[in-house]
C-alpha cells in the first residue's frame, strides 16, 4: 500500500479512537434496544432510556452491526489489514449515516402524517425523534465518513 | 424494414448482471411491454427503437450463460433465435468478465445468429487496469463490436447505427470454434446425414449446430430429431460416432465445452491489454466485508430492515392520505347519497369503495418498497445477499436467491412473491414464490402482539420470536418438499455474477419501480377488488336476507350473516379440536382479505374498541395459552392475504394460487393441531 504517511497518521489519530468510542456507544445502544424490545413484549410497562433507545429489534440489529463494524475496523488495523480496516469503517459509518437519514425521514413522515390525519403535532415527540440514539450517533458519523473515503481516494492501493 | 417486408426485430442477449436492462432502456427509452414467454413464467420484455426513422422491435432475452437445454431460460433464448429469427442479436459482453460473456457469444454465433457485440463496462475495465482492443476482437470474431458505457450512454448512438447496418447486411459465423480433426470429421458426417435425410430441419437450424448438439446429447434436439420419420437413422449415426469419439477423448460434452473455453481464452489473450498495475477496486474492498460469511449476514439484515422502515414508515403519510381520501371522504360521500336503495349505498361505500381503498392503501408501501429495492439492486448489493446464504439454501435444494423473496416477505408477502422473478430457473422460481408467503409479514405482528400479550404474558416475547423461527423452518422444509415432488430438479449451482458496485441510476431505478408497482396495481388490484366485494356480500347477507350495513359493526348482526354462519360452523367442526370460539374463526375469515383486519374484526366481534381488546380477550377465557399459541401459528401459516394470492395467480397462474391456498390452510391446520396435541401431551394447557 502506498500513500502519504500523514494520511495514515490522521487515520490512526482521528478514526481509531473515535471508532472505538462510537463503536462501543452503538453496541451499548443496541443491547439496550434488545432489552427494551423484550420488556415491551412482556408488557413490563417500563423500558430503559425510553426517549433515546426504542424497543425495536430491527434498530438494535442495525446499531449492533454498526458497533461491530467499528470495533472490527480497529481490530483489522492492529492486525495490519489496512484494506479491511478501511472497508469496515466505511461500511460502519455508511450504515450509521443511512440509519440516521432513515430516522430523519421517518420523523418528517410522521409530522406530515399528523397533518393529514388532523392529529395535534407534538413537537416534543418530534424533537425526541431527532435525539434518538440511531439519529444522534449518526450525526457524529456523517463528518467522520469523509476521512476514510478521502484516504481511499488519495492512496493507491495495489493488488 | 427487413427484406421480407416485416418490421425488423432485434434481440438482446447477455449473461446476468452485464447491464442488459440498462442497455434495453437506453435503446427503447424505457418504454416496454412486459409479459411472459409463452407457456412459462419467465418475464418477456419488448420495446421499440427507431433506427434511421424506422421502428425496430427490441426483445430482451433472459439473462443466460450458454445455450444448453438444461435451463428454461436458455431454451427460451435459443428457441426464440431459431424460431423467430430476429434480424440481429445484440450480445452484451461485459468488459470486466470477458470469458463468461464470450462463451455465450460463441454459442450464439454457432446457432447462426446475426450477432453484434456490445462491449459494455469498458470504463470499469480501465479502472481495473486493462483495456480491450475492440478492433482486434472484431477482426478475430468477424462481427461488429461496439464499446459502450451504459450508465452514461456512451456508445449507444454508435450501437444504434451498427444495429441499423447489421439489419441490412447480415453476417453469420457458424464455424467459429475448431473442435479438432476427429470431432470435426464426425460433425461433417452428421451434417451430411442431416442434410440428406432431414432437409426441413436444416431450414430452421444450422446443420453444423444440430450435429454438435447431437454429439453433446442435447435432450431438446435429440427429442426433436426422434420425432422425425428418419429420426432413428440420424440418431443411430450420431450415437455411433459419439461412442467412437468417447473411446478416444472421454466425455464428449465436456470436451466440446473445453474446446469452446480454449477458444475464448485464446481470444481473451489476444484482445486484453494491460495498461496499468491493477488497483484494488472499491468493489473488492467492500466485498471483503459485505460477502464475509459471518459479518455479511447481520449487515444484510440491517440493510433489509432499513428498506422496510423506508417502505412502511416513510410511506405512512401517503397511506393515510389515500385512506382518508378513499375510506374516509369518498366512503362518507357515498353513504351520504340520497335517493338510492340502502343496499346499493352500502355496496358502493363498503364494497366497491372499500375494495378500491384496499388496493390503493397498499400502493404507497409497494411503490416505496420497490423504490428502495431497485436502489439496492442497482447498487449491486442484492446479488451479495443471495451469495451469502447460497450454501445454506443449497442444502434445501434451493438457490441462494430464494433468501431475497423470503426476507422481503417478512415486510410484505406481495413484493416477496414478485421478487421471486429474479430467480432464473423456473422450478426454483415457482417453489420460491409458493414459500415466500410463509415469511411472517408485518401485518401478522399485531395479531401476535394482541393474543400473545393478552394470554401469554411474560412468555409473549419468546412465543413471537419462535413464530418467526417457525416461519423460516417451514419455508425451507416446504421448499425442499416442493423441490422433491412438484418441482423436481437439481438446484442450479451458484454461477451468478457479482456485479461491480455502482451508484444507482435514477432513470433505471424509476423504470424498475414503475414497472413493478404498475404490475401490482393492475394485475393484483382487480382480484383484490373483486374479493373485497364478495366478502362484503357475505357479511351483510344472511339466510334471512339483507342485514343492512350495520352488520359490519354489530357483533349480534354479523353472527347472523353468512360470514357468521361460516365462522360458527367452522368453530363447531374443523376448529372444535383447537378450542377456538366462533369469533376467532370469523376473524380468520376476514384475515383472508388482509391480516391487518384480524385484530379490528376481533374488536368488532367482541364488541369493544381495539385499545380494550387485549383486556377483553384476557378476561374472556376464549383462549388458553396453548390454544392462543396454536391460533398465532395458524395466523402465521394460513393463506397470507388476498393480495398475495392474487400475486401468485398473476406470477404463476390460477392453478398455483389454488395450490398455495390449499397447502397453506392444510399446513396451518396440521401445525396448529400438532401444537395442541403435543402441548397437551407435555402437560401444557
Amino acid at each position: 500500500m502506498e500513500g502519504g504517511k500523514g494520511i495514515f497518521k490522521r487515520y490512526i489519530y482521528v478514526i481509531i479512537p473515535i471508532g472505538v468510542m462510537l463503536g462501543l456507544a452503538y453496541l451499548m445502544a443496541g443491547f439496550i434496544a434488545i432489552i427494551n424490545w423484550y420488556l415491551g413484549t412482556i408488557g413490563a410497562g417500563k423500558i430503559l432510556y425510553p426517549d433515546y433507545v426504542p424497543g425495536d429489534l430491527g434498530v438494535s440489529l442495525v446499531m449492533l452491526s454498526i458497533g461491530f463494524l467499528m470495533i472490527l475496523s480497529v481490530y483489522y488495523w492492529f492486525r495490519g489489514k489496512i484494506m479491511k480496516s478501511l472497508a469496515a469503517i466505511i461500511l460502519g459509518l455508511g450504515l450509521a449515516v443511512a440509519a440516521m437519514v432513515m430516522q430523519v425521514l421517518v420523523i418528517i413522515a410522521s409530522w406530515l402524517d399528523s397533518i393529514i390525519v388532523n392529529e395535534p403535532i407534538t413537537y416534543e415527540e418530534l424533537k425526541l425523534g431527532f435525539l434518538r440514539a440511531d439519529a444522534l450517533l449518526g450525526y457524529i458519523a456523517l463528518p467522520l465518513l469523509y476521512v476514510p473515503l478521502r484516504i481511499l481516494r488519495k492512496t493507491s492501493i495495489t493488488r | 424494414m427487413t427484406n421480407e417486408g416485416k418490421r425488423a426485430r432485434i434481440a438482446l442477449a447477455g449473461i446476468p448482471n452485464v447491464g442488459k436492462s440498462l442497455i434495453f432502456n437506453r435503446l427503447t427509452g424505457g418504454r416496454a411491454w412486459v409479459g411472459n414467454w409463452p407457456g412459462v413464467t419467465v418475464e418477456k420484455k419488448v420495446g421499440t427503437l427507431r433506427v434511421n426513422g424506422v421502428e425496430v422491435e427490441v426483445v430482451d432475452l433472459p439473462g443466460i450463460y450458454s445455450l444448453t437445454a438444461y435451463s428454461v431460460d436458455e431454451l427460451i433464448a435459443r428457441n426464440f433465435i431459431v424460431e423467430e429469427k430476429p434480424d440481429v442479436v445484440v450480445c452484451i459482453v461485459s468488459a470486466i468478465n470477458l470469458e463468461r460473456s464470450l462463451y455465450l457469444t460463441l454459442s450464439l454465433l454457432e446457432l447462426g445468429a446475426n450477432v453484434i457485440i456490445d462491449l459494455n463496462m469498458v470504463d470499469l475495465a480501465e479502472k481495473e487496469g486493462y483495456r480491450i482492443n475492440h478492433k482486434k476482437l472484431e477482426s478475430i470474431i468477424g462481427v461488429p463490436v461496439v464499446p459502450t458505457i451504459a450508465p452514461t450512454g456512451r456508445g449507444i448512438d454508435k450501437l444504434k447505427e451498427t444495429i441499423g447496418r447489421a439489419i441490412r447486411e447480415k453476417k453469420v459465423q457458424i464455424r467459429i470454434v475448431d473442435y479438432g480433426r476427429i470431432v470435426e470429421e464426425a460433425i461433417s458426417k452428421i451434417e451430411e446425414t442431416v442434410r440428406s435425410l432431414a432437409p426441413e430441419l436444416t431450414e430452421k437450424y444450422p446443420a453444423r449446430w444440430i450435429a454438435l448438439k447431437l454429439l453433446e446429447g442435447d435432450r431438446d434436439i435429440v427429442g426433436k430429431v426422434s420425432k422425425l420419420s428418419v429420426g432413428k437413422e440420424i440418431l443411430d449415426k450420431a450415437n455411433q460416432l459419439r461412442e467412437l469419439l468417447e473411446e478416444k477423448i472421454g466425455d464428449l460434452e465436456s470436451y466440446i465445452v473445453e474446446r469452446r473455453y480454449e477458444k475464448v481464452s485464446e481470444i481473451v489473450k489476444a484482445v486484453v491489454e494491460r495498461v496499468a498495475v491493477p488497483r484494488v477496486s472499491m468493489t473488492d474492498l467492500l466485498d471483503s466485508i459485505l460477502t464475509h460469511k459471518v459479518v455479511g449476514i447481520p449487515l444484510a439484515l440491517s440493510a433489509i430492515y432499513l428498506l422496510f422502515r423506508f417502505a412502511f414508515e416513510v410511506s405512512a403519510p401517503l397511506v393515510d392520505l389515500v385512506d382518508v381520501a378513499i375510506n374516509g371522504y369518498l366512503h362518507d360521500l357515498a353513504l351520504g347519497i340520497h335517493g338510492l336503495p340502502e343496499w346499493f349505498t352500502s355496496l358502493l361505500a363498503d364494497g366497491i369503495i372499500a375494495g378500491i381503498g384496499a388496493i390503493l392503501v397498499f400502493l404507497p408501501v409497494i411503490a416505496f418498497f420497490f423504490l428502495g429495492f431497485a436502489v439496492l439492486e442497482d447498487v449491486g448489493y442484492m446479488a451479495r445477499v443471495a451469495f451469502l446464504v447460497d450454501k445454506v439454501f443449497h442444502r434445501f435444494n434451493l438457490p441462494g436467491k430464494t433468501v431475497i423473496p423470503l426476507i422481503i416477505g417478512f415486510g410484505c408477502n406481495v413484493p416477496g412473491v414478485m421478487a421471486a422473478r429474479g430467480i432464473e430457473d423456473e422450478n426454483e422460481r415457482k417453489t420460491t414464490a409458493l414459500i415466500a408467503p410463509l415469511a411472517s409479514c408485518n401485518a401478522r405482528l399485531p395479531v401476535y402482539l394482541v393474543i400473545g400479550s393478552a394470554i401469554l404474558g411474560a412468555m409473549a416475547g419468546f412465543a413471537i420470536l419462535s413464530l418467526y423461527v417457525l416461519s423460516i423452518i417451514l419455508a425451507l422444509i416446504v421448499g425442499l418438499l416442493l423441490r422433491r415432488t412438484l418441482f423436481k430438479g437439481v438446484s442450479t449451482g451458484f454461477i451468478m455474477e457479482l456485479p461491480p458496485y455502482m451508484a444507482p441510476r435514477l432513470g433505471n431505478v424509476a423504470i424498475k419501480t414503475w414497472e413493478r408497482t404498475k404490475r401490482f396495481l393492475f394485475k393484483a388490484g382487480t382480484v383484490i377488488f373483486l374479493a373485497t366485494v364478495i366478502v362484503w356480500f357475505l357479511s351483510v347477507m344472511g339466510p334471512g336476507g339483507y342485514l343492512g350495513p350495520e352488520a359490519l359493526e354489530n357483533p349480534q348482526l354479523i353472527r347472523e350473516s353468512w360470514v357468521g354462519i361460516i365462522g360458527r360452523s367452522l368453530a363447531s367442526t374443523v376448529f372444535s379440536l383447537m378450542g377456538w370460539d366462533w369469533r376467532a374463526a370469523v376473524a380468520l375469515f376476514f384475515g383472508f382479505i388482509a391480516k391487518e383486519i384480524v385484530v379490528s374484526s376481533m374488536a368488532i366481534l367482541y364488541g369493544v374498541g381495539e385499545e380494550k381488546l387485549m383486556d377483553v380477550i384476557a378476561e374472556s377465557q376464549a383462549f388458553t395459552p396453548l390454544t392462543a399459541y396454536a391460533y398465532m401459528a395458524f395466523v402465521l401459516i394460513y393463506v397470507p392475504c388476498l393480495a398475495t394470492l392474487a400475486m401468485i395467480r398473476n406470477e404463476l397462474g390460477l392453478k398455483y394460487a389454488i395450490l398455495a391456498l390449499i397447502y397453506e390452510v392444510l399446513l396451518a391446520y396440521i401445525i396448529s393441531l400438532s401444537i395442541i396435541g403435543i402441548g397437551s401431551a407435555l402437560g401444557f394447557s
